[in-house]
């Protein structure tokens, strides 16, 4: 088994994961970094940002799409999220929303871009559909607009929806 | 009528940029404003962390969404009407309200003769200047990610040269994603003023950190790099980097940070690595 190179990935609450080589090179950033190391021994890569949870959960999506790679999700998606992909993305989406963020924040600070698109499709078709009110408490986002500013928003919303 | 082509559907955005740029002062006031309205909404136990996304992510869900969806997820805070200004449906958007304007300030009605392509002309370039100005805060963003994967790609490194990656890293993904308001802005001219500073302490002993008023966000990294004890070599290959960085940027008239005197900083200041 001396073959398969590994690599390992030490999260921000310092737990280190070993992935093999070719798995983890569905990372961008790993890549990127990857290219200009020593190759003799096991390489430890910090990734500071990310926790370990999530960084499980990349491994584990980089395991199972780097032999198969995920389709293209279209733009704009029709319908919901579930119907465009495959059952093991289902499964593994299954999953509260604060790592769902989560996860988007690992798979843009280690440029996954098939899992930036999955992980970001899902809030799209999360928030599809609801008001700008209910978006705002689902994700405990404040609105930062003024009155003014909101009703000259409703305005133009308005001539786009009759244009 | 240029003037107000490419003012009136774009300074509600302009507004929160304009006024971080001008004074210290004010971009102070604001981010303890903000850490306060965060720290009452951690107390209130509410998620958050979609909002502290860079606008990027946002654009990207945002892309993902039909015309009729994303234009509501647009009113959802200041963040989500910037994103999705970027996408597809926020520019043609941009071009319908702008000429929704226009009409209704001059009253065009069918009959009058409208010179069209001087009138298209103006509008296409007020929408490509917005375009291109908030692209270049996407642009500083960019490159702070590549200084630090360049920074890490350093071999042997020692364990106090990973702790100043990890506080460089910590700094723009940790302590600025507080800043809620402007975030953006936010992290680009915190990484600005840090490596300016960063600079400046370690090639001519300047301490800049006496002329700031209390509560200032950027005290911190500077010094705490300054307590790792670097070797000269590790701060050579931050500060390389960092130069390298700031001479990017510095393509950028934007780019400048202007102390109370209103004179650049770095003017005369030109970091130079044997």
């Amino acid at each position: 088994m001396s073959e398969t190179k590994q690599v390992e990935l030490t999260s921000k609450d310092k737990v280190s994961f070993k992935v093999d080589r070719d798995v983890i090179l569905m990372s961008g950033l790993v890549k990127d970094m990857l290219e200009e190391g020593d190759e003799d021994e096991t390489p430890i890569i910090p990734i500071p940002n990310v926790d370990s949870k999530p960084l499980q959960k990349v491994i584990e999506y980089c395991q199972y799409h780097h032999k198969e790679p995920a389709q293209e999700i279209e733009k704009p998606l029709k319908g919901k999220i579930e119907d465009v992909i495959c059952d093991w993305d289902k499964k593994f989406l299954e999953i509260d929303q604060s790592l769902l963020i989560e996860l988007i924040m690992a798979a843009n600070y280690l440029n996954i871009k098939d899992l930036l698109d999955l992980t970001c499709a899902k809030v799209a078709s999360m928030i599809k559909g609801k008001s700008p009110e209910q978006i705002r408490e689902m994700f405990g986002i404040e609105n930062d607009f003024t009155p003014e500013e909101e009703a000259k928003i409703r305005e133009e919303n308005k001539w786009c929806e009759e244009a | 009528m240029s003037e107000s082509d490419s003012s009136c559907s774009s300074d509600s955005d302009d507004y929160s940029y304009e006024q971080e740029k001008t004074t210290k002062r004010k971009y102070v006031f604001k981010h303890e404003y903000s850490y306060y309205k965060k720290s009452k909404k951690e107390y209130l136990g509410m998620q958050t962390l979609l909002g502290s996304q860079p606008d990027e992510i946002i654009e990207q869900i945002l892309n993902f969404m039909n015309y009729k969806s994303s234009i509501q997820a647009s009113s959802v805070s200041q963040q989500f009407r910037r994103a999705w200004k970027q996408t597809p449906h926020g520019i043609v958007y941009t071009m319908v309200i702008q000429l929704n304007y226009s009409f209704k300030k001059h009253s065009y009605s069918l009959d009058d003769k409208v010179d069209c392509r001087k009138f298209t002309k103006e509008i296409v370039l007020g929408v490509m200047d917005q375009y291109k100005r908030e692209k270049k805060n996407l642009f500083h963003l960019r490159k702070a990610d590549r200084l630090i994967s360049e920074l890490r790609k350093t071999k042997k490194q020692s364990e106090n040269f990973s702790n100043a990656i990890s506080k460089i890293t910590g700094f723009d993904y940790e302590r600025t994603s507080k800043m809620d308001y402007g975030t953006l802005v936010c992290k680009a001219a915190g990484f600005e003023i840090e490596f300016g500073e960063l600079g400046m302490v370690r090639f001519w002993g300047w301490d800049p950190y006496s002329k700031y008023e209390e509560g200032s966000s950027y005290h911190g990294i500077s010094a705490e790099l300054k307590g790792l004890e670097l070797t000269n070599e590790e701060w050579d290959i931050i500060i390389g980097q960092a130069s390298d960085y700031i001479d990017s940027c510095q393509e950028f008239e934007d780019f400048d940070y202007y102390d109370d005197m209103g004179k650049s900083v770095f003017t005369g200041h030109e970091l130079e690595i044997p």
